[in-house]
């Protein structure tokens, strides 16, 4: 396990999409934050110009990330199929769990090294050139994120399995958001119309981001068992079928 | 008793109704070079991804260095896999590329990448990326790879395709290097059986899914002897006084009274004699040699007339 994910990992960081996937994410918000900053340079009632409102307006879009997740994945290793690569590690007795569990973990590892470098360099600039509305924004919103983590990971995990169970990008993508968005959408609906337990709700992580639940009492330990309930049923789901498949 | 590098039983291959690869039964021994001869479609492939694990079998056993079941993908360790299209990242270099593989199989020796690289005489295109890499140099760092854990069996599929004349005879000296020098047992298979014919030695010819025929090479040659070709005016009558005055058993008639006897014995040298006695007038007479091609289509069509 530990060669696969380090040969995993020397592959990823000699390609250079998953430089170019870094960038883009780097640009965006980086975008965002230099047009905060000119807006509130040129324009003396501009409000929002400071770390307190780009802190918990970042806060607020967390669950952002959990639209980037299935395109990273996609980028890091969707096309596996395409390329046949999988034949090789097969045909030299690399067990297909080793193969799943292996590109699993360097997922994790490479979603956390690019989390921390995106944070490294937005933090500071953000209070580089913005208004500094103190340190309790800041901490808010690295709290977030911390109690975000094993949502965001549960997300990961379906994406991941997307990426074993179907070959093409597009079905992957679609799928993916079709069980993590449309779906929750939909339940939404029928909760208001007929009510529904709330319970059903908190099975989605996008909705339990956006309630902020981990402030619930117990809610983040709630949030940890989400992310063991998706690893357990992805895993399952996952192997099964890449264990059935022809590659 | 031989030692049994690979073993089949039973082993097929369906896909919903199709069947891609019937009930077959083969064996390697150590050090042998087994030719898997067939028409493009006709189960090679198959067959060599059952064994490298590629795919599932829908029935049989396989057992490699007589392990089966479980146990496989330890031992599969102890193979070098080239099947179908050789595959790589498209934007690694082939050298990044075999890194990547030595890293994921755990070996500690850095420089078996170069020593591949060396032997398959690919150190100056090293650095290139693998989307631009010709047909011929693709197949030569599948090899490459194939090589890279000093391997006990080669399961090669068709890897002199698109390689130029030289490189046809560079990939066989060294197949057959390989073989002599390190006992590297070698399965690999070919469309064309004379591309193969000096360097294997036992043959399994397969087509339709179906193993129909093996043999060892010597056996092959034997039966690719010379043979006479015979034109008369009436096959029919010339066939009884083959079999009843001649008592020559080992002819086929062919289309427009065409007999062709691969068998040399005494009874040859009165042929014309014997065939002008009972009225048959020979038209043409010669001899020939059944090349190795001949034979392989002579058997593929004799199967395909069942």
């Amino acid at each position: 396990m530990i060669n696969y994910v380090k040969s995993e990992l020397y592959r990823l960081l000699r390609t250079q999409t998953t430089y170019y996937m870094l960038l883009m994410i780097l640009f965006f918000l980086l975008f965002m934050l230099g047009l905060t900053w000119y807006t509130g340079l040129n324009d003396p009632n501009f409000l929002y110009d400071n770390t307190a409102f780009v802190f918990r307006f970042s806060q607020s879009g967390l669950v952002t990330v959990l639209y980037v997740i299935p395109f990273g994945i996609n980028v890091l290793f969707g096309d596996e199929y395409g390329h046949g690569t999988f034949k090789n590690s097969v045909s030299y007795g690399m067990k297909r769990e080793v193969i799943y569990l292996g590109k699993l973990i360097t997922s994790v590892l490479v979603s956390f090294m690019m989390s921390v470098i995106v944070l490294m360099v937005f933090i500071p600039l953000a209070e580089l050139l913005l208004e500094n509305s103190g340190p309790v924004y800041r901490q808010g919103l690295i709290l977030s994120i911390w109690h975000s983590i094993p949502l965001f990971l549960a997300a990961l995990t379906v994406a991941h399995m997307l990426s074993f169970i179907t070959s093409k990008a597009t079905t992957q993508i679609l799928s993916y958001f079709v069980m993590m968005s449309l779906v929750q959408t939909l339940l939404l609906r029928v909760k208001a119309i007929v009510g529904m337990p709330d319970l059903v709700m908190r099975l989605f992580p996008n909705y339990l981001i956006q309630a902020r639940f981990w402030e619930a009492p117990l809610g983040s330990l709630f949030c940890w068992g989400i992310l063991f309930l998706y690893f357990g049923v992805t895993t399952i789901i996952g192997l099964t079928v890449f264990y059935k498949r022809d590659i | 008793m031989a030692n049994i590098i690979l073993e089949t039983k039973q082993l097929s291959k369906k896909y919903n109704d199709y069947t891609a690869l019937h009930p077959t039964n083969i064996r390697l021994e150590k050090g042998c070079i087994y030719g898997l001869v067939g028409i493009n479609g006709a189960g090679k492939s198959t067959l060599m991804r059952l064994i490298a694990g590629q795919c599932r079998p829908t029935s049989g056993e396989i057992k490699l260095f007589n392990q089966a079941g479980a146990d496989l993908e330890g031992v599969r360790r102890r193979t070098g896999v080239l099947v179908e299209q050789p595959a790589f990242y498209p934007e690694l270099s082939g050298r990044n590329n075999l890194e990547y593989y030595r890293i994921q199989m755990g070996i500690a020796e850095k420089n078996s990448v170069n020593q591949v690289l060396k032997q398959l005489a690919l150190m100056k295109i090293a650095h290139k990326k693998f989307k631009h890499y010709s047909l011929g140099n693709k197949q030569r760092l599948g090899l490459a790879l194939a090589l890279l854990r000093n391997p006990d069996l080669l399961i090669l599929d068709e890897p002199i395709n698109g390689l130029d004349p030289l490189g046809n005879i560079e990939m066989r000296k060294l197949l057959l290097e390989l073989n002599q020098k390190r006992q590297i047992t070698i399965m690999i298979s070919s469309h064309i059986l004379a591309e193969l014919e000096t360097l294997i030695t036992r043959v399994g010819v397969i087509h339709k899914g179906q193993l129909i025929k093996e043999l060892e090479m010597s056996e092959l040659q034997e039966k690719c002897q010379t043979y006479i070709e015979l034109k008369v005016d009436n096959s029919q009558k010339a066939a009884a006084i083959l079999d009843c005055k001649l008592e020559l058993t080992a002819y086929k008639v062919w289309p427009e009274h065409i007999i062709h006897i691969y068998e040399n014995s005494g009874a040859i040298a009165n042929l014309s004699k014997t065939l002008n006695q009972h009225d048959i007038a020979i038209k043409s007479i010669r001899s020939l040699e059944l090349s190795l091609e001949d034979y392989f289509i002579q058997l593929i069509g004799e199967k395909s007339d069942d």
